[in-house]
């Protein structure tokens, strides 16, 4: 047993105390003179008696006092018992990660379970105590070791947190050696093993590990059909964990869109193993898509039994085509029976009263405006302009074949898999009088991205911020691009592409939206906290929901799932064969020795009190 | 004699007619001397017969017996005796405590005693007594002699200490007749009290011993923390006083009084304990109803 209090406090009371009741009992009242008749009789039983009984019941009086006194002084002294904080310093590290917040068939999360071993632990420890809170995902601890009741507060604004590398801080410097007590520190490490399992030797582990059963939804997302970018299906992976011996429970999948189409599936994942399912949104219209999943039984994380998703297209594209009357351009725009074509007589004037209230899309051929236009711009030719990227001038302009004019149109390492160029073929493009873009320019982190070209040349070009661009670096019409079979695809994408709501899945935790100045809110319309990073939008999309984030004229959809297996998996942990940490710590026996001893001195004196005027004490 | 400003007052006086009615019948009175002593011999009441054995009186022989039974046969006479009564009063300090005072209280009943045996033509003798026989009243016979007694007991004081031993032997060191003594003390007497007894029985003196006890002695009543001062010697004894405590006082106390009473019983002597809390003629027929006051 161990004392809150400081030794040498404790040696000074305990001595202090003791002398003060042995002179309070030496220093005895004065007697109170009787003149008798005779002190025969006295004599007779004083002599008799004094020595041994009085002597006796003054040492036991005496004894009764030093015992009180010692207990109070104990009391005074907060003892704790072996392996409580010792007024010394603790470093306790939460684990924060997606399976604390798993629900425990006894009721509650593991979270709250872990922060109640704290608070214990905490309630346990004396006011002279130093606490350094700090967690798993590494960025919202303490950095500097704080009192209890500080500690308590900082325990409060902790929880789990998604979309974080968790892993185990590094406190080597704050783990004492032993050998330098000073500056010791004892590590508490409350989690569940299941993200994080691997300590430092000498920490301590608490565990709230407790298997539970769940299923979740692990991916989800909702895509154009190649055939028909106008139709969606949607494509979802569903894994269920089941807490014991493995059963043959089945999901109920429900995805629910706008307007209140619906789908409905029953799946039977085999446990642990996770289940891919293509439905298709038949009747589904543009607007958000939630998918949700129901197991009998309990389910341990209620945050991946629900996924969103939204359907971006628009049913109807208002396109300018710039720069006079293109064969090319129309032919391939009035494809898509979304568009409705508009075209301008040559000249800048075409541009310079562009709306965006009364236009969606512009297509530009031939020069390029000086300032980029104020809506998604589908651009083809020559010429340089302040907002597309910087040409190779001069004989490196003149890429390709032997005349120089010839070009073969090969897909960028990397995008095959954009969401324009995906399974589409263009081996057999060519084109001439390309003027083509400084691939070198572009760079990593230019507004424009090359899709075709190689590594010097550059021949298509997206832009994704602030408005979306493409750009073509030959006319249109000195290709055999628009001949190709997949070009009407290509065009349709684009046009989506431009045009479409803007839709970024994120993870649950803190989002990121690439939006230079807005504000973001929820899907009840509420703003949200959120800050600035840069050129991003930082908030806190801890639920999953359909999060929006508008300003600059843009509008941009944050569907935010789970989506994560591993999160998925509450039941892999570490720590599965090791019972969980008792709700019962030591603290608590601590905070109760006090009140016990307590207790005993004041029976003690009161025992003594009764004696005393019961005169059995001296 | 008979005023409010002495001990034996009126009142006193109307009590002792209450006690003399009461003494007389309990006691067979007859003439002077009427006691009957406990040596039988040369009275003239027949008080017995017995067989006749070489060395008796032949002037005690029933000769009329003789001639009707043809046995000698002696006839048994109760000594007719002049019964001195040795009244010895102690005055030492620790008799002035009490209230009343023990001392007066030993007076009040030295006084009655004194009435009652000159009333019954005893020859009293009344002694003060403390370290030393302090004074006494020669013996005294006749009822024409009690209001000097009484002036004799209402002139004592009480001081000193107290040595029923050295009193006794000084006392019984003279010649005395023999006769019956009476002590009238609390007792509380360090020196060696059943020897001083010891010499009055040596003298074939009859005795008979009064303990006079405030009732603050038969239990007291001390604070929690009292220093206890002698009033004779002036010892200091610190006590705590307790439950406990005055229990063992009590059984020393009784321990005290045993073995007076003890001595007493085995030698015939009466012994009684008389509070002085309590109207003295109380005290005074429990003496009588001793019965071992008078033989």
């Amino acid at each position: 047993m161990g004392f809150g209090a400081a030794p040498l406090l404790i040696a000074l009371g305990v001595l202090l105390t003791a002398g003060i009741i042995v002179v309070l009992y030496w220093v005895r009242p004065e007697p109170q003179p009787v003149v008798v008749p005779s002190n025969l009789i006295w004599r007779r039983v004083l002599d008799e008696r004094r020595r041994r009984e009085d002597f006796w019941r003054w040492l036991v009086s005496l004894a009764i006092a030093l015992l009180a006194g010692l207990a109070v002084v104990l009391a005074v002294a907060q003892p704790l018992p072996e392996g409580t904080a010792r007024g010394g310093r603790t470093v306790i590290v939460m684990d924060t990660a997606p399976s604390m917040a798993a629900s425990l068939p006894g009721g509650g999360t593991r979270w709250e379970q872990a922060a109640e071993q704290v608070r214990r632990i905490l309630s346990g420890s004396t006011e002279t105590s130093e606490f350094l809170l700090l967690d798993t995902a590494g960025d919202r601890g303490g950095r500097s070791f704080i009192g209890r009741r500080e500690a308590l507060e900082a325990l409060e604004a902790l929880g789990p947190v998604h979309g974080r590398e968790h892993r185990f801080p590094d406190v080597a410097d704050l783990v004492g050696s032993g050998t330098d007590g000073a500056s010791a520190a004892d590590v508490i490490f409350v989690g569940d093993g299941v993200h994080v399992s691997e300590a430092p030797e000498g920490v301590r582990r608490l565990s709230v590990f407790e298997p539970v059963p769940n299923a979740g939804i692990t991916a989800f997302d909702v895509r154009p059909l190649p055939s028909d970018p106008g139709r969606f299906e949607a494509f979802i992976e569903v894994v269920r964990h089941p807490a014991g011996e493995e059963d043959a429970g089945v999901v109920v999948l429900q995805i629910d869109g706008a307007g209140g189409a619906s789908a409905r599936r029953t799946l039977r994942p085999d446990p642990g193993t996770p289940l891919g399912e293509t439905v298709p949104l038949t009747g589904f219209v543009a607007g958000p898509v939630r998918a949700v999943i129901a197991i009998s039984g309990e389910d341990g994380l209620p945050a991946d039994n629900v996924a969103h998703a939204y359907i971006p297209a628009r049913n109807r594209l208002r396109v300018l085509l710039a720069g006079g009357p293109n064969p090319f351009w129309e032919a391939a725009l009035r494809l898509d029976p979304r568009v409705s074509l508009t075209v301008a007589p040559p000249g800048p004037e075409a541009l310079a009263d562009l709306d965006a209230g009364s236009v969606d899309l512009v297509v530009v051929e031939g020069a390029p405006p000086q300032a980029m236009p104020p809506v998604p711009v589908l651009f083809a030719g020559a010429g340089s302009a302040g907002w597309l990227p910087s040409r190779l001038g001069g004989e490196a302009a003149d890429a390709g074949d032997e005349d120089g004019t010839t070009v073969m149109l090969p897909v960028v390492r990397g995008h095959a898999e954009h969401p324009l160029l995906r399974d589409l073929n263009f081996e057999d493009a060519l084109a001439r009088d390309v003027e083509a873009f400084d691939a070198a320019s572009l760079g990593d982190r230019g507004p424009w991205r090359l899709l075709l070209g190689d590594s010097r040349l550059g021949l298509l070009a997206a832009r994704e911020s602030p408005l979306r661009g493409l750009a073509f670096a030959f006319p249109i019409a000195r290709s055999n691009l628009p001949l190709q079979a997949d070009f009407p695809l290509l065009l349709s994408r684009a046009l989506s592409w431009l045009t479409d709501v803007e839709v970024r899945r994120v993870g649950l935790g803190q989002a990121r939206v690439a939006m230079a100045a807005g504000a973001i809110f929820d899907a009840e319309g509420r703003e949200l906290p959120s800050r600035r990073l840069g050129s991003e939008v930082s908030f806190d999309a801890s639920e999953p929901s359909l999060y929006y984030a508008a300003g600059g004229g843009r509008e941009i959809v944050v569907a935010a799932s789970l989506l994560d297996r591993r999160a998925s998996n509450l039941n892999q942990s570490a720590w599965a064969g090791e019972p969980p940490a008792s709700l019962a710590p030591a603290g608590t026996v601590a905070s109760a020795l006090w009140p016990i001893l307590a207790l005993f001195a004041l029976l003690l004196i009161v025992a003594e009190w009764v004696a005393f005027h019961r005169h059995a004490t001296v | 004699m008979s005023n409010s400003n002495t001990l034996f007052d009126n009142d006193f006086m109307e009590r002792l007619e209450y006690l003399k009615l009461m003494a007389t019948r309990m006691l067979p009175s007859r003439h002077r001397g009427e006691h009957r002593a406990r040596k039988r011999g040369s009275g003239i009441e027949l008080a017995d017969y017995r067989p006749y054995v070489d060395g008796d009186d032949t002037r005690d022989v029933d000769w009329k017996a003789f001639l009707r039974l043809d046995k000698l046969v002696l006839r048994i006479f109760d000594e007719e005796a002049d019964l001195p009564v040795y009244l010895f009063v102690d005055r030492s300090a620790s008799m002035a405590f009490g209230d009343p005072p023990k001392f007066d209280f030993a007076r009040k009943m030295a006084g009655a005693l004194s009435y009652i045996g000159l009333m019954n033509h005893d020859l009293i003798s009344i002694v003060w007594y403390g370290r030393k026989i302090d004074g006494w009243m020669a013996p005294k016979r006749g009822r024409n002699q009690i209001f000097r007694a009484f002036r004799f007991l209402d002139a004592g004081d009480t001081g000193g200490a107290t040595s029923l031993s050295a009193c006794f032997r000084t006392f019984f060191g003279s010649r005395r007749k023999r006769g019956l003594a009476v002590v009238l003390s609390d007792l509380m007497d360090d020196e060696d009290l059943l020897g001083a007894f010891d010499a009055c029985r040596y003298q074939k003196h009859d005795m008979f011993v009064v303990q006079v006890l405030t009732p603050d002695e038969i239990a007291p009543a001390l604070p929690d923390e009292a220093l206890l001062t002698d009033s004779e010697d002036g010892s200091e004894r610190r006590v705590r006083v307790t439950p406990r405590l005055l229990d063992r006082y009590q059984r020393a106390l009784a321990e005290h009084q045993e073995k007076i009473e003890d001595y007493c019983s085995r030698y015939g002597f009466g012994f009684c304990v008389a509070n002085s809390g309590e109207p003295f003629e109380d005290a005074v027929m429990a003496i009588f109803k001793t019965d071992r006051f008078i033989r």
